[in-house]
């Protein structure tokens, strides 16, 4: 679910692995309010791009964000996905997709912090 | 204890190689004492090849950029080291056990690897002026040759006559062509062209920096290959590290590396002295008995050393520490501008702050560029959602460089280090540092911080984050047994012999009264380089 949100695409299974492996070694501890949202995006998966937008601003060292970014970390280091990472020329109009995702990123982010009120 | 020495080198890292180097040319004997732990992990792992290559092609890169163990995957980077790549982390590996340091405002970075701290060197080389080198308490005149000693045996490329010249070698020896830079730093360098004079006016000068790198083939070292795997592999040698050196004194008949030694004191007794030492596998004390002792395992390091051999355990002793901190920074016209496939991820820029026009407490700031460190470790500093700030950070990517910013330092009071005792530790000590700046300093390092930061906004190069790593962060430490010829207790005299004994030098930067922002790495070679050819001309 973390690959696909933040690939696009189903991961690699390497990925896949090495995040297990991960998730093993780093032993996150959620607290009672964390393991609450954990379960809630887990079974909304619309909710993850809301509650990780909230996240980057009011709680970026939540156990949500540590988990998305070790995923990141992983997906980084796959060739197949290394188009994602690796700087490329743009057109000058990818400035327009640009200001498209940041707006898009504040907007969930509204929307992220008033779910999270809920939950 | 059985054989004795003639002379005992402690330390392979930058100074002790040096000092080694010059004693062996002298054709005495040399026994090197090392810790000597070696990265046996990632070495042999990176193919040979270039970094955009390898992320698009290699299944396994997740070994040596996330790290076997997942070293790269940390949410907290604020601790000194942290930033070290995987294949770099064996630097550190069993500080924590040997070398305890109990702080709350001192966070060094100490090594016991093969090479010591000189694998994470970033290899920019400067010479002191003479004004600079007077504060130091070493002496100008004889540290020239030494300059053009160490130049000549590690190879340095740079720019023979630019802007900053003057700060970085002084034409005081030979250079290979300088590396060639990015389009980053290509960008902003061009923009400070043209607006030279202005910035001029204000005490700041931008060129391209000298770097223990060779752009030309020598030996068995490869030229610059611009693969842009700096912080990952020295494959081709084309980066000199101290073990390119001590490899070659190797090969000789006259010299011996002992690795897996921990030096923890020394006595002198009957003309010898006995280096007594903890074999850091079996944990087991070992002896070794020699004529001359070198120390150079670093300031940190020899004042343990020292303490222990020659205190009472109430001493404190200064310690110097080059205010420093980073800034990512933007230029917003390169975004979405792509980025070259061969580049360096080396030292691009070098920039002086010389507030006096003097050539003396001269700030300096290093610009680089990103790519190589992977986008993910920055993402998690934009407040923004994973997936948008990856779009926004890969678009950004080839206009982001990341300054890094060094003050000059005295010492004072409120920086000092003393040996207290610790029953958890092997050795039953750990060093208690503590070190502050007066508001004055304070005030200092921020004025000048702020006119780096106003020339980059000038150039279109805007700061985006102060970020402060705290006291210990430069790696660069000095002034703990001060050069002073009346011969106090816990000093050294100008050719290095450490006060109250016959035959222990100390060839590391300890001697250093003050601590100039330029890259000391050199200059503390040329000190080692004096001091073993001083020790070599007393026994004649």
């Amino acid at each position: 679910m973390f690959g696909f949100y933040l690939a696009g695409q189903n991961p690699p299974p390497l990925a896949v692995e090495l995040y297990i492996s991960v998730m093993e070694k780093q032993k996150l501890h959620a607290g009672l309010k964390e393991k609450k949202i954990l379960e809630f995006v887990l079974k909304n998966k619309w909710s993850l791009a809301m509650v990780d937008s909230s996240d980057a601003l009011f709680q970026p060292n939540s156990i949500i964000r540590k988990k998305l970014f070790a995923m990141l970390a992983i997906l980084e280091a796959m060739p197949e996905l290394c188009d994602l990472f690796l700087p490329d020329k743009r057109s000058s109009f990818y400035i327009f997709y640009v200001f498209f995702a940041g707006t898009r990123a504040v907007i969930k982010a509204i929307a992220g912090s008033i779910l999270l009120k809920l939950i | 204890m059985t054989d004795i020495f003639d002379y005992l080198v402690v330390g392979s890292g930058c100074t002790g190689a040096m000092a080694a180097q010059t004693l062996i040319e002298a054709g005495v004997k040399v026994t090197m004492l090392d810790a000597g732990i070696e990265d046996r992990k990632y070495k042999g792992l990176i193919p040979d090849s270039d970094f955009v290559s390898i992320r698009e092609n290699e299944n396994n890169q997740h070994r040596y950029f996330i790290g076997d163990d997942f070293e790269s995957i940390s949410f907290d980077e604020s601790k000194t080291g942290s930033q070290l790549t995987p294949p770099r982390k064996f630097i550190l590996d069993q500080v924590d056990t040997f070398l305890k340091v109990s702080s709350e405002n001192f966070f060094p970075m100490e090594s016991l690897a093969y090479g010591g701290l000189g694998n994470a060197w970033g290899l920019g080389c400067c010479t002191f002026s003479s004004s600079e080198m007077q504060k130091t308490g070493m002496d100008f005149a004889k540290m020239k040759d030494a300059y053009k000693t160490i130049a000549a045996r590690i190879g340095i490329s740079g720019e023979e006559d630019d802007d900053i010249s003057k700060y970085t070698h002084a034409g005081l020896f030979d250079m290979d062509e300088a590396m060639k830079i990015d389009s980053a730093a290509g960008t902003l360098y061009q923009k400070y062209l043209k607006n030279k004079q202005s910035i001029n006016e204000n005490g700041l000068y931008m060129g391209k920096p000298s770097v223990a790198v060779i752009t030309k083939d020598r030996e068995n070292r490869r030229k610059m290959s611009y693969r842009d795997l700096d912080f990952y592999s020295d494959m081709d040698k084309s980066a000199w590290r101290p073990w390119v050196t001590v490899d070659e004194l190797e090969k000789k008949n006259n010299f011996q590396l002992i690795k897996g030694i921990l030096v923890t004191d020394f006595e002198e007794k009957d003309g010898l002295v006995i280096v007594n030492c903890l074999n850091i596998l079996s944990k087991e004390k070992i002896s070794y008995s020699c004529k001359n002792l070198v120390l150079s395992p670093g300031v940190l390091g020899t004042a343990r050393i020292v303490l222990r051999s020659l205190g009472s355990g109430n001493e404190k002793l200064p310690l110097i520490c080059n205010p420093y901190c980073y800034v990512p920074c933007l230029q917003p016209v390169l975004a979405g501008k792509g980025m070259a496939k061969n580049i360096s991820g080396l030292v691009q820029l070098s920039v002086f702050c010389d507030e006096n026009g003097n050539n003396d407490d001269v700030a300096m700031a290093s610009v680089y560029n990103y790519r190589s460190l992977m986008l993910f470790r920055i993402v998690k500093y934009a407040p923004l959602n994973f997936v948008d700030s990856r779009i926004f950070l890969q678009w950004l990517l080839p206009g982001i460089t990341i300054m890094g910013i060094h003050h000059p330092e005295y010492p004072g009071e409120h920086k000092y280090i003393k040996l207290s005792k610790d029953n958890n530790s092997y050795t039953g000590d750990a060093l208690f540092a503590n070190y502050s700046l007066n508001e004055e300093e304070q005030r200092k390092v921020d004025n000048r911080e702020k006119k780096f930061f106003k020339m980059m906004r000038k150039l279109g190069n805007y700061p985006l984050k102060r970020i402060n790593p705290g006291h210990g962060s430069s790696i660069h430490y000095a002034g703990a047994l001060p050069f002073d010829d009346t011969g106090k207790p816990f000093t050294l005299n100008k050719n290095g012999l450490l006060s109250g004994t016959r035959n222990v030098y100390v060839a590391d930067g300890s001697g250093l009264k003050y601590l100039p922002a330029k890259g000391l790495t050199l200059s503390l070679m040329a000190n080692a380089h004096y001091v073993a050819s001083q020790l070599i001309n007393s026994k004649q």
